[in-house]
């Protein structure tokens, strides 16, 4: 355990130290910073900073840990001639990325409104949309590192999985409807968009901020998750899901690849 | 000489005894209403005083005032057994009571005021609790409803009525009522020349008010507030319908303002805020929509087909989610001089009107309105792109519904 931590503060002085990280948060300060000044109101800053947010962490999230992973390649393999436990040196990586990407994200998303004096507590909903994000996006880019050893194919592969999952997936679904058009869909629509957890989080968002009347138009299923609580429930499962059976597949991948 | 006069003043006195008649469980002449109002003389004051009274179908047949002695506190409790007054005579006021629990039967419609053929009745700051129906009027000339409230707290649509209910009637004036939880706040059906001023209609199950055949009627300065649709006009004519309320009707099939094949009204000067849909439009024409606030609804208008010759003029369209969506093919209405909030437009001339056409119906729109399931991808990035696509290929254009003049600033 003690090595665990000990590559954990490694990797966290890298990650402290990477101009990527600190572009990636003042991204978000500046961002923030600007729609609070310029937008009419607190609605609509949340509103652009959902959007900004479900657009820019999955895709920062799975770029950077992917390109991290690779860079640091010849750094893991002298920790593995170590006596280190593979899961220890996985964990001990993933963590650190996280925890980078998580903080910029963090003091970059809530600098703005607290250097502004606007902070408001629904601000809560998306920082819990944006971590979920960052967690489960920084996992799937290693899992294409771990996978393949190219890294130019690796990157295409996270870059591809991102652009299904960013907007693929919802034209799919759209076309399925369209198709399907004479059927009650909205049952099967809500469980082909569970699969993604950019749509669970854009859904979280949407009831979070009741950004929309026309969340009404649609039924039960979605008012259910608009209840108190119950829609961060549903996002934290999701991520859980999407954190844990990934991790399941990279840790295996990692232990039996051969180096 | 003599005896005339003493007999003409005794008669005098008799009649001046007679104006004002006193109910009260102990002390008084009379206990029971129903007692008072059948031994009454026509035209004279029944005085109720504070008290429950367990009475219900009180006939009147004759015109009466009935009033309560002091500031409330006179409590009718029909025990969900029947009607409490059913008024069958002209000029008949009843001011001042507290009225509960007139019952539900599925056979009648029971009402807690029930006007049959009567002209000029005046109901006044009464309170009607657990109605089915509150107050129904049918066939009935000149009747004012005044600073009634009127609550109901019945669960399903089928057991439950109209706040106020009025048939084939004309010349009603509903004023200053307060009414929820019904099937309809206030329903007209063959109505005519009549007004609905300054009522608040809340929390009832089906629309906060409800025209069927009604011509010629006057709604202003109303607020229809999580009703499941606001208003309902439908199959009516003339319809003047001024500084209204309409917010927080949510629902797959819920509406600010519900019109339906309906011609030569007016709609001006509205403030129609969060609904799913703001303005519901089928086979309306001739109609004039000008200078609303339409905020953050869903669709601010959703034209479904046949309507023509309508005039949208000098409204406010603000953060709509969808401006508008139009399933209708030829467009013969007007839209000019609106703001749109998501109008892009500049004005080189600095006119405040835009130098180019908005076009306020989207493609995401349509889509989101005749497929189901297609509003959960609302505010992703594929129906973003969707929108980009159709502001840069303008042939993918879902209607030919164009605001040539939309405004740069929002109409104050």
């Amino acid at each position: 355990m003690k090595k665990f931590w000990v590559l954990l503060a490694y990797g966290l002085r890298d990650q402290v130290r990477s101009r990527w990280v600190l572009a990636y948060g003042l991204f978000y300060f500046v961002a923030g910073v600007l729609l609070l000044q310029f937008g009419t109101d607190y609605r609509r800053y949340l509103a652009s900073m959902a959007n900004v947010i479900l657009l820019l962490s999955p895709a920062v999230s799975i770029l950077y840990s992917t390109v991290h992973w690779y860079a640091n390649g010849s750094f893991r393999h002298l920790i593995l001639v170590q006596p280190v436990s593979r899961p220890v040196v996985f964990f001990s990586s993933w963590l650190s990325i996280l925890v980078g990407l998580s903080g910029a994200f963090v003091i970059g998303a809530l600098g703005g409104p607290v250097l502004l004096g606007s902070f408001d507590a629904r601000i809560f909903s998306i920082l819990i949309a944006g971590l979920a994000l960052t967690t489960v996006f920084s996992l799937l880019g290693i899992l294409w590192a771990v996978t393949i050893r190219d890294r130019m194919k690796g990157l295409a592969g996270a870059l591809g999985t991102w652009l299904y999952l960013a907007i693929l997936h919802d034209g799919l679904i759209l076309g399925i409807l369209m198709m399907l058009r004479d059927f009650p869909m909205e049952r099967p629509a809500m469980a082909l968009l569970a699969l993604n957890l950019i749509d669970i989080a854009r859904l979280f968002l949407l009831l979070q901020f009741d950004l929309t009347a026309l969340m009404g138009y649609t039924g039960s299923v979605l008012q259910r998750m608009a209840r108190p609580g119950v829609g961060a429930a549903v996002i934290v499962l999701g991520s859980l899901f999407w954190i844990l059976i990934p991790a399941i597949i990279v840790n295996r991948r990692f232990q039996n690849r051969d180096f | 000489m003599m005896i005339v006069i003493f007999l003409s003043l005794l008669n005098l006195c008799e009649f001046a005894s007679a104006r004002k008649i006193d109910v009260c469980p102990k002390g008084c002449a009379l206990q029971t209403i129903q007692e008072a109002v059948r031994v009454a003389p026509p035209r004279s004051q029944v005085v109720v005083h504070p008290a429950t009274y367990l009475e219900k179908d009180i006939l009147i047949n004759k015109p009466l005032e009935l009033v309560v002695s002091s500031q409330g506190g006179v409590i009718i409790d029909a025990q969900e057994a029947g009607a409490h007054f059913i008024v069958t005579a002209d000029d008949v006021t009843i001011r001042g009571f507290e009225l509960r629990n007139p019952g539900f039967a599925s056979i009648k419609d029971i009402a807690a005021v029930r006007v049959r053929s009567a002209n000029r009745c005046i109901f006044a700051n009464n309170q009607i609790v657990n109605s089915t129906y509150g107050i129904y009027i049918e066939k009935s000339t000149g009747c004012t409803i005044l600073d009634n409230h009127i609550r109901s707290n019945r669960r399903g649509a089928i057991e439950s009525g109209s706040g106020i209910h009025v048939w084939q009637s004309t010349n009603v004036e509903i004023v200053r009522n307060k009414i929820s939880g019904h099937r309809d706040g206030i329903y007209f059906e063959f109505v005519s020349h009549s007004r609905i001023v300054e009522n608040e209609s809340e929390e009832n199950l089906r629309y906060g008010l409800h025209f069927m055949f009604s011509n010629e009627n006057d709604y202003q300065r109303n607020t229809f507030r999580k009703n499941q649709s606001g208003v309902a006009v439908m199959y009516s004519k003339k319809i003047n319908m001024r500084a209204n309320r309409f917010e927080q009707s949510y629902g797959p099939a819920s509406f600010g303002l519900l019109l339906k094949d309906i011609s030569d009204s007016l709609i001006v000067g509205n403030l129609i805020k969060d609904n799913t849909t703001g303005f519901f439009v089928e086979g309306v024409s001739r109609t004039l929509i000008s200078d609303n606030d339409v905020i953050q609804n869903g669709w601010a208008i959703r034209i479904v087909s046949s309507s023509e010759n309508n005039t949208f003029i000098s409204n406010n369209f603000l953060d709509s989610t969808f401006e508008v969506a139009a399933l209708a093919g030829a467009n013969s209405n007007v839209f000019s001089g609106n703001y749109w909030s998501r109008y892009e437009g500049v004005d080189l001339d600095r006119n405040n009107i835009g130098d180019h056409a908005h076009r306020p119906a989207s493609l995401s729109g349509v889509w989101v309105q005749t497929i189901d399931g297609a509003a959960l991808l609302l505010n992703s990035f594929f129906l973003h792109l969707i929108d980009l696509a159709e502001a840069t290929l303008p042939s993918l254009v879902a209607s030919q519904i164009v605001d040539e003049h939309p405004l740069m600033r929002m109409r104050p």
